[in-house]
């Protein structure tokens, strides 16, 4: 009998759904709003989702005499396959209760039920309550919602519309309202010499309590103009520089650039250009041409730099540090610089200081409250604001003689529009624009001892190592989902960070233990670098290992013999890496830890050790530029195997991404956390696996070295 | 049973990946022999003309079942979800068992290699085609497998 030659590898035909859940789970925090009926009542409902394991509905309705009510429910989510080729997602809402007008106990939850069309999108789901669900397990008592449609937290969560849904004391009111920059819109028509800007369309700040201005009155300039916007605002800045206006003052705070123009500046040929790491070449050749730093702001995970001609300026000198470069800026002060701008960014402090412009005295405070006392005293002695910032929880104001000007003051406090508008109108202008933290506030809090001036954040490089056995028979598809995904996700992390990612593929013809050590060997990491392993393929444990790592399969066909030739320990690819020097390391292996059957044959192993768009950049930030240390992570426990579906990957990668979104999230107020998002990859996958026919709970296990 | 269950059971009334229907015709099963394998495939170019293989797995004892265990093992497989599709488990495929299973039309004929727990997944021959499935951990099918095989 010759069964094989006839049948041998032909193409696999997989058989089942589409799990669309991949593509819920790969965004944090996703909301979506639905409307059904039930028993005459009108539903509406606001549906928060963070994840399979992480989701709640809020749902407002009015019964008779009740009035106005708002429940909550928590909903699993789990995908579902039948027989029929019939798939969809399962929506199962527990744990009902009332939160409005009174937290009660006892409210019914529903479930939704969504099938997946024959494009293979979700339909418009359908609605049962929990009660009848669980008596009657008919389909017959399946009602089609009227909408069920995902919502933009940027654009819907107004005042009015959140509290549809939250009280005014629920912490999450005001988180939700902070999701959109544009509350509290007002209009921002700026302009103090009404120079025939227009401002609609323009987005309003927040009205929480960051912002200080300094004004004066007697500065050389004329007309003065403001625009906020959640962008650079190239166009604005364009058509009015065309209108003879100059940029004199830019910040950043609350999602938004704030870019002041006046005209009258003696400025000309002004270059504005957005850098994620400081660009000191850039600078160099600005100088080059003659032309200065005139402003400068952080924000949106970018340095934005304004040079101009035409200043007083005969030369500049630009300090960095980590902290405010106390004894660079006196030596400069000695040698006839002056502070024309300070910056902070990134864990970094920028003070431009600049020859030319002579002030008879400059002073400076570093206070970690709002100096207004100082500037008071100050003031008095023939001082003027002339330069101010706040950033590593510090306040620096700068304060300078000779410069004629009579100032006003705005201290800490919402946005003060209508304080700008009318100190316009009086002939003062924009001198300082601080805001003081927030969303789009980066704060520095890394601790580095090193003393040198130029210490960046901003010069780390991400080397991703994918290592995924694309072309085994059995898992090859499941691990190409998951390397595609891989790939994607550090893309956008880099792009997101500005930071370089440099790829290193072990996959198809490249697959080998061989390629993969050559691989190691090759990573030239810097101090401040970050390294991401990460494995998908078939694991195994030698009957006599000793790491509770898997060990990693480096064959990419059953054909081939596993050995210590062709397998390695997660841990020693640990080990190696650490090795390295990165400031952050991190190593995860989506695959069995299951028994092979039979010893290694070097005895007891010497391999002696194997989460957008909506991500909050300061929390990203956090985690990638200024956490130290490394981490290992497996899918599976020892003697446990791991799982995944064909189309979508691995539980455990799926899992490690939907917690690492979950993490950098808006609606997360903790200190960002590995550990958090390890532990939560760990009981995302438990659950996933923990009903999976076919498979046993996998628990996968991990230690960092990332302090808390 | 899970509500997820109950879900399952009341749109579809079946819940699972069974044998496919071509599969199930009681009139198409004539004969199912049972195989122990080598866990590991032999290239063509090395494989010896006295042996049998399976999609390249050396056939090695046939282990005689009476038409009675036929008959129970076709109805343990008709009748329980064994074979998951859609899912995988990364671990390495080390078959212990092949199960040959004849049809009166020969393009019905159905062949299984099966990968004991924990890493309990089998490959589904066809004659047009092969499908990977995932078979949960310590089923009664593999339970039967290894009290008739003497593996204990």
């Amino acid at each position: 009998m010759q069964l094989s030659t006839s049948l041998r590898r032909l193409s696999v035909f997989l058989i089942g759904c589409l799990i669309l859940v991949a593509g819920r789970t790969a965004k944090a925090q996703t909301f979506f709003e639905t409307q059904f009926s039930h028993k005459g009542v009108s539903y509406v409902g606001l549906f928060i989702f963070y994840d399979d394991n992480d989701a709640i509905m809020r749902l407002k309705y009015t019964r008779g005499l009740k009035g106005y009510t708002v429940a909550e429910f928590e909903c699993k989510g789990e995908t579902f396959t039948l027989s029929d080729g019939t798939n969809g997602y399962f929506l199962d809402g527990q744990n009902g209760r009332k939160v409005y007008p009174e937290v009660v106990s006892g409210f019914t939850a529903y479930n939704f039920i969504f099938y997946k069309d024959r494009n293979g999108n979700l339909g418009t789901p359908y609605v049962v309550d929990d009660i009848t669900w669980r008596q009657s397990n008919s389909t017959a008592d399946l009602q089609e919602v009227t909408y069920w449609r995902e919502v933009d937290p940027s654009e819907k969560f107004t005042p009015q519309y959140v509290y549809n849904f939250f009280d005014k004391g629920e912490e999450l009111y005001n988180i939700m309202l902070s999701l959109n920059p544009s509350n509290h819109l007002a209009d921002h028509d700026s302009g103090s010499g009404g120079g025939g800007t227009s401002t609609a369309g323009e987005p309003a700040l927040p009205t929480d309590d960051k912002w200080a201005v300094v004004m004066s009155k007697g500065v050389s300039y004329g007309d003065e103009i403001m625009r906020n916007d959640h962008e650079w605002p190239d166009s604005w800045v364009a058509s009015n520089t065309a209108s003879g206006y100059a940029i004199t003052e830019i910040a950043y705070g609350a999602q938004n650039y704030v870019v002041t123009m006046a005209k009258g500046t003696g400025y000309r040929d002004q270059t504005h250009k957005s850098f994620a790491d400081w660009p000191s070449g850039w600078i160099q050749s600005q100088w080059n041409q003659r032309k200065y730093l005139t402003s400068v702001t952080y924000g949106n995970g970018k340095w934005s730099l304004v040079t101009s001609g035409g200043t007083r300026f005969t030369d500049q000198e630009i300090i960095t540090d980590q902290h405010f470069p106390l004894r660079d800026v006196s030596r400069l002060k000695v040698q006839g610089y002056y502070i024309t701008n300070l910056a902070y960014g990134p864990d970094k402090w920028v003070v431009v200081m600049s020859k030319g412009v002579e002030y008879p005295s400059q002073i400076w405070s570093v206070r970690d409250e709002y100096p207004q006392e100082w500037i008071d005293t100050k003031t008095g002695q023939g001082y003027a604001v002339t330069e101010m910032m706040f950033g590593d929880e510090e306040w620096v104001t700068v304060m300078s003689k000779g410069t004629g000007y009579t100032q006003t003051f705005e201290g800490v406090g919402p946005y003060p529009k209508d304080f700008i508008v009318k100190q316009q109108q009086q002939g003062y202008r924009i001198t300082q624009l601080v805001y003081s933290g927030g969303p789009g506030m980066y704060y520095g809090q890394v601790q580095n001892t090193q003393e040198t001036n130029t210490i960046y954040t901003g010069n780390s490089r991400l080397h991703l190592i994918m290592v995924a056995n694309t072309r085994v028979s059995d898992i090859g598809a499941s691990c190409e989902n998951d390397k595609n995904k891989v790939v994607r996700e550090f893309e956008n992390i880099s792009d997101a960070l500005g930071i370089p990612l440099e790829q290193h593929l072990v996959i198809e013809d490249r697959y080998s233990k061989e390629i993969l050590m050559q691989t190691i060997r090759t990573i030239n990491a810097n101090k401040n670098d970050i390294i991401v392993f990460i494995y998908t393929g078939h694991g195994f444990r030698w009957q006599n290992q000793v790491s509770e790592y898997p060990m990693i399969d480096l064959t990419y066909s059953n054909y081939q013999q596993v050995d210590e030739e062709t397998s390695m320990n997660l841990d020693e690819v640990h080990d190696l890496l650490i090795k390295k020097g990165a400031r952050l390391t991190l190593v995860l292996g989506d695959c069995c830890n299951s028994s092979v059957g039979r010893s290694s044959r070097a005895g007891a192993s010497s391999l002696a050790s194997r989460p957008n768009e909506r991500s909050r950049m300061d929390r990203l930030r956090t985690l990638f530029l200024e956490m130290e240390g490394h981490i290992i992570a497996a899918a599976a426990q020892p003697d446990e195997t791991a799982c995944g579906n064909a189309q979508t990957g691995g539980y455990f990668l799926n899992s490690f991404f939907s917690a690492l979104h979950k993490e950098t999230s808006y609606l997360y107020e903790e200190e960002p956390s590995w550990n958090a998002i390890f532990e939560r990859t760990m009981e995302n996958a438990a659950y996933k696996t923990q009903r999976l026919d076919g498979c046993s709970p996998q628990h996968g296990i991990f230690k960092s070295a990332v302090p808390e | 049973m899970t509500r997820w269950l109950f879900l399952a059971l009341a749109v579809a009334g079946t819940y699972g990946i069974r044998m496919r229907k071509q599969d199930q015709h009681p009139d198409a099963f004539r004969a199912i022999r049972l195989y122990t394998t080598g866990s590991s495939p032999v290239p063509p170019e090395e494989q010896y003309a006295a042996v049998n293989y399976l999609a390249d797995y050396p056939l090695y004892d046939e282990v005689y079942l009476s038409q009675e265990q036929q008959d129970s093992l076709w109805h343990m497989m008709k009748s329980h979800d064994y074979f998951i599709e859609n899912l995988t488990k990364s671990c390495r495929f080390q078959p212990r068992y092949a199960l040959i299973i004849s049809h009166a039309e020969p393009e019905a004929d159905l062949n299984i290699l099966l990968s004991p727990s924990p890493c309990s997944k089998a490959l589904l021959i066809r004659q047009k085609e092969e499908n990977w499935v995932v078979v949960p951990p310590n089923s009664s099918l593999e339970t039967t497998l290894n009290r008739w095989a003497g593996y204990y």
